[in-house]
């Protein structure tokens, strides 16, 4: 017990709530010795037991102890035991908890008096997320994905072409990481490096859908080998004169990738049915964003982007301008996220039957967004597509995607993250080393927020090509 | 960040006397506790506790799990159940945000109801304001014979649990179940965006715990 020799404090300093019982004047120097009736001689009676504020690991400043004036604590017991560092200063108690749990403490004040402190801990809310891998047994389609060199958990893209910088990356989940399971999120990056013709993907598996992983996977293997196999239609689109109406060529292509990708899913579906009669196509249900872009010769860059689901497309330039290209595309009454494979999406250019198809028109104004940046305002643009792992914490609702000021800070946060300034990211080498970066920050923590992120992020070099 | 509301509602009347709210106690501590280690809820669910004996009263306001504090709970008085399910929707009112263009507001709230008794005020207009909104998870537990069923199924039709008596045992394996519905449920939004609304998605009741 440490003994105090300052004067007993004034009588008058009576905190609200406290009462005023066996008050004695001790002499200075005389609580060293415990009297006989220890509560009969406290000045200020502290509630017993008291129950002091909650405390959550994981923050530096530990506890100080609310204490009403006039009470001079000596010490306090049981803190050893509980792992509690207890500091007595002249400015009061400070109790640091190093671990977490209900405690019982004792504190001795005024020369004898004690009460009982009960104190929770809480443990560090992010100590408690785990990392588990997934079962074997849950690997349906192991033997095909054996056959990739990709992580299952992580994925990355690092691109220079045409004085333009891609980097993406693609992180698991806390959540998943907790339960043991699969990211359902997946990104692709298709490149024709002589032409300067790029399309960028992301799709997010439904959560509640049982192969939408897969499903997320293939559509974005699809279209990759797809476009690639009609390169050369694609860059037809761009140079004809409709390249800039979301029903024009381009927008079409796209319109009709996506398409062909929900058709491809299908056939698969019928086709393992001699095995597994139960799949169905809602089994596979992911998003899809596309954009694809082309770097003009001048320098001139023109964007199409296509959207099924949520998530988020925008483009923001070097100073002043942007733009959401996504679209809100919630059920209209029940609000819940449209996929590449709900038929709704497809009510309006697939009549059943295999009848012709008859609106493409208007299914691509719905869908497309189309954007032309002439070479000086190209310069400095950033385009970012997003899974809503991503679009979810940091901007919340749909009102906010079309705030400029919430995209510049989310574009500062990602580039503080990089640790470059947004464009001229660096040589090639580097870039793998900013897509890990980028991995990185996507493992922000914000409350609530644990889904699968996917990331893609296009820049412009601010120099001229 | 959008909450997940939970509200339990405990019958703090005379019969509850003894045995049955200490076990009440500890089956709240152990539930908060346990809440307080799983990182779903720890940051999703937000605990309010009403009482009801003469009258009711909202022991604790809607709360964080961090800064939950465990109420002073004593048993003696009537059971004035109707007056606790109109200071419930009360509660939800004042404290559950609702969705705006601007903001995403809470998920449905989750209603346990615990009771060991008939209700001794009138409770028809109560559970017709009940019924007229839309709850999560709702469920009402008769702890022991002495309680209404019937009257309770009125309540939550969904799902009314039974206990075979208010003791010790029975009670602490109630609170178990309503801390795994919790956790079931705020992992539900954290992995697939919605909270568990369907009552066989809940993980099942203890042998002690009996679906009506």
């Amino acid at each position: 017990m440490s003994a105090s020799s300052e004067t007993v404090p004034a009588m008058e300093q009576f905190p609200i709530g406290l009462s005023r019982k066996g008050a004695t004047n001790l002499p200075p120097g005389e609580n060293l010795t415990p009297p006989l009736e220890p509560k009969t001689a406290c000045a200020v009676v502290l509630p017993d037991p008291w129950r002091l504020p909650n405390y959550t690991l994981g923050q530096d400043a530990g506890l100080m102890l609310p204490l009403p004036a006039g009470v001079q604590v000596e010490t306090v017991t049981g803190v050893d035991e509980a792992g509690i560092a207890l500091q007595l200063t002249v400015d009061g108690v400070q109790l640091m908890p190093r671990m977490a749990g209900d405690f019982t403490l004792r504190l001795m004040y005024n020369g004898g008096c004690q009460v009982t402190l009960l104190w929770t801990v809480n443990p560090d809310p992010w100590s408690l997320w785990q990392v588990r891998q997934p079962s074997d047994e849950e690997l349906i389609f192991a033997n095909d994905r054996a056959r990739r060199d990709i992580d299952d958990h992580r994925d990355f893209v690092a691109r220079q072409l045409q004085g333009m910088t891609l980097l993406g990356a693609s992180r698991r989940g806390r959540s998943h990481e907790h339960a043991g399971s699969f990211r359902d999120d997946d990104l692709g990056v298709w490149t024709d490096e002589k032409r300067g013709s790029v399309l960028l993907l992301v799709s997010d598996g439904a959560g509640s859908c049982r192969f939408s992983r897969e499903g997320a996977r293939r559509i974005i293997r699809f279209i990759m080998q797809r476009v690639e196999e009609n390169k050369e239609r694609l860059e037809a689109a761009w140079q004809s004169e409709s390249a800039q109406k979301p029903e024009g060529a381009v927008g079409m292509i796209l319109a009709q990738l996506a398409a062909k990708a929900r058709e491809a899913l299908q056939q698969q579906v019928a086709a393992a049915a001699a095995v597994y009669s139960d799949w169905t196509l809602k089994d596979f249900s992911a998003t899809l964003l596309m954009v694809a872009v082309k770097r003009e010769a001048t320098g001139g860059v023109r964007l199409v982007s296509f959207s099924i689901g949520d998530g988020a497309i925008a483009w923001l330039s070097a100073h002043e301008g942007f733009r959401l290209m996504s679209r809100a595309d919630h059920g209209e009454f029940d609000g819940s996220t449209r996929f590449l494979t709900s038929p709704e999406v497809w009510r309006s250019v697939m009549l059943p039957e295999g009848k012709v198809p008859w609106s493409w028109q208007t299914f691509c104004q719905a869908r497309v967004a189309c954007q032309y940046f002439e070479p000086e305002v190209a310069r400095g643009l950033q385009v970012f597509l997003m899974t809503d792992g991503v679009s979810d914490p940091w901007f919340e609702t749909e009102c906010r995607l079309h705030e400029e000021a919430r995209w510049r800070r989310f574009a500062d946060e990602v580039w503080r993250g990089l640790g470059v300034r947004c464009v001229n990211v660096g040589t090639e080498v580097l870039l793998v080393e900013k897509a890990v970066r980028l991995w990185q920050w996507l493992g922000f923590r914000i409350a609530g927020n644990h889904d699968d992120r996917t990331l893609l992020v296009l820049t412009i070099d601010d120099t001229t090509v | 960040m959008r909450r997940l509301p939970v509200y339990l509602l405990v019958d703090v009347s005379g019969s509850m006397h003894g045995e049955p709210i200490e076990s009440v106690k500890n089956g709240l501590q152990m539930l908060v506790a346990a809440l307080r280690c799983n990182p779903q809820a720890l940051e999703t669910a937000y605990l309010s506790v009403i009482t009801f004996a003469s009258s009711a009263k909202q022991v604790v306001p809607l709360t964080e799990l961090t800064t939950f504090q465990l109420p002073e709970i004593s048993a003696g008085g009537c059971t004035a159940l109707g007056e606790a399910l109109e200071l419930l929707c009360d509660c939800r009112e004042r404290e559950v945000t609702k969705t705006t263009r601007e903001q995403r507001g809470d998920w449905r709230p989750m209603v346990f109801i615990l009771t060991d008794g008939m209700p001794t005020d009138d409770v028809a207009g109560a559970i017709q304001r009940f019924q007229s909104q839309k709850w999560g998870v709702s469920v009402c537990c008769a702890a022991g014979p002495g309680a209404d069923k019937a009257l309770l199924e009125t309540i939550t039709p969904e799902c009314v649990v039974e206990l075979a008596s208010a003791d010790q045992t029975s009670l602490a394996a109630f609170f178990k179940w309503v801390t795994a519905s919790i956790v079931e449920s705020s992992k539900s939004i954290q992995e697939s965006g919605a909270p568990t609304e369907a009552l066989n998605a809940l993980p099942p009741p203890p042998p002690e715990v009996l679906i009506v």
